[in-house]
């Protein structure tokens, strides 16, 4: 029961493994939109997200017929494009940039929730978050977003768990602080 | 642990943050990539199945095409089976069949020919370093050969017919053994190779004692050879 409702297209997957190319386009019509917003969240940039969106699902089915149900197939895609995306990032850049270390701060704790200065909408979140540094964005997007916890970012990012922990508390709190700004801007 | 505003909207609110519509030739660009490999559509048992297959027809062939080779080798030859089929002389055993007559007539000494055996140790000497004892071998029955040949000549002198029966007959046999001389250059060290070869001896000399307990029983056939007897 609870593997047929993890899941839940598989008969579409099984037929793509046979190699039928209308299966192919279901899969990708049903995945395709959250693979690409990932992809534009973590790159910041639609080019380089369409390639990242192609070379991931062109990979996945290349590759399908080493998918065993082990997790979700949308989970299974989600890696490989997150792993992608990464890879596109360290090719920028050597050392991906993160938020810098500020004073005072505490590690593990939650800061005192003031976000109720702010006012939230998904188009400013997304704003906001895009205006982190692309190492910071990519930590506060695969742990509030993506579902992912510490171990596995620091594992994905090659990094340690307290890097993640910290650079998504910094992330975290810098987005709070623009989204403030935003309202303060506003009035 | 505080909760957070922050973080309860974007959980609250996630379907939202994943509404980012790809470019429509994002998916043209998917499927070539696709109709690219379509190895993977042909199923893994499939191709096992097929490379299974594969290597029992080679195997199957390389092993009728050796086995088939060895045994045409072991017999005749193909051009010496022709002959021996057919019950032909070939133009070489003509020769030396028609030198070996004059031979005999000119000299009239009634001596076989041992030209033929001579070549052959000739060429074992130099085939066989492997079989120091195939030397040995020859030279005994060369000889044996050669002392029943004189006998039978000796009794058969005085027909031309008898005679040339018997030295087509042996020829056809070194015939057979010249093939077998030939394997033993390919196969210094097969043991059936060998073997065959002292067949052939044997054969030569079996036929060369039959032919000469006939001209016996035929001169004398009141006496009746003791050892049979026996």
């Amino acid at each position: 029961m609870e593997t047929s409702q993890l899941h839940i297209h598989r008969e579409i997957i099984e037929q793509c493994k046979k190699g039928d190319s209308k299966a192919f386009k279901k899969l990708y019509d049903l995945y395709s939109r959250a693979m690409y917003s990932i992809s534009v969240r973590l790159l910041n940039d639609r080019d380089e997200a369409q390639d990242v969106l192609q070379d991931a699902f062109s990979a996945a089915f290349q590759t399908l017929g080493e998918y065993r149900y082990e997790s979700t197939f949308g989970a299974w895609l989600k890696k490989i494009v997150v792993f992608k995306c990464i890879n596109v990032l360290k090719k920028r850049q050597r050392f991906l940039s993160y938020l810098e270390t500020v004073a005072g701060e505490t590690v593990y704790e939650p800061e005192t929730d003031s976000s109720g200065d702010t006012e939230m909408t998904v188009d400013r979140i997304k704003q906001a978050v895009s205006t982190l540094p692309e190492g910071s964005r990519a930590i506060f997007s695969l742990y509030l977003l993506e579902g992912y916890d510490h171990t596995e970012i620091a594992s994905i990012m090659n990094i340690s768990e307290s890097t993640s922990k910290t650079q998504y508390m910094r992330a975290r709190n810098k987005v709070k602080e623009i989204l403030k700004d935003y309202r303060y801007e506003k009035r | 642990m505080k909760k957070d505003e922050l973080e309860d909207f974007i959980k609250t609110n996630r379907d939202s943050f994943y509404d980012e519509v790809p470019p429509v030739d994002a998916w043209e660009n998917i499927q070539k990539s696709i109709v690219k490999k379509p190895r993977n559509i042909l199923p893994v048992y499939l191709r096992m199945a097929a490379a299974a297959f594969f290597l029992i027809a080679v195997t199957f062939a390389a092993t009728r095409y050796f086995v088939l080779n060895d045994i045409v080798r072991k017999g005749n030859g193909f051009a010496d089976r022709n002959y021996s089929i057919k019950n032909e002389i070939p133009v070489k055993v003509k020769q030396e069949n028609t030198k070996e007559k004059a031979q005999v007539k000119v000299e009239n000494k009634y001596v076989a020919n041992s030209n033929t055996n001579t070549t052959k140790v000739k060429s074992n000497k130099k085939s066989n370093p492997a079989y120091p004892d195939i030397e040995e071998i020859n030279m005994y029955y060369s000889s044996q050969i050669y002392s029943r040949k004189n006998e039978i000549f000796r009794y058969v002198a005085v027909s031309g017919e008898i005679n040339d029966q018997v030295n087509t007959e042996i020829n056809q046999m070194d015939s057979i053994y010249r093939s077998v001389v030939r394997d033993l250059k390919d196969n210094m060290n097969n043991k059936e190779v060998v073997e065959s070869l002292i067949l052939q001896y044997r054969l030569k000399l079996e036929f060369l004692d039959n032919v000469l307990q006939l001209i016996k029983e035929n001169e004398n056939p009141s006496q009746k050879n003791p050892k049979y007897e026996m």
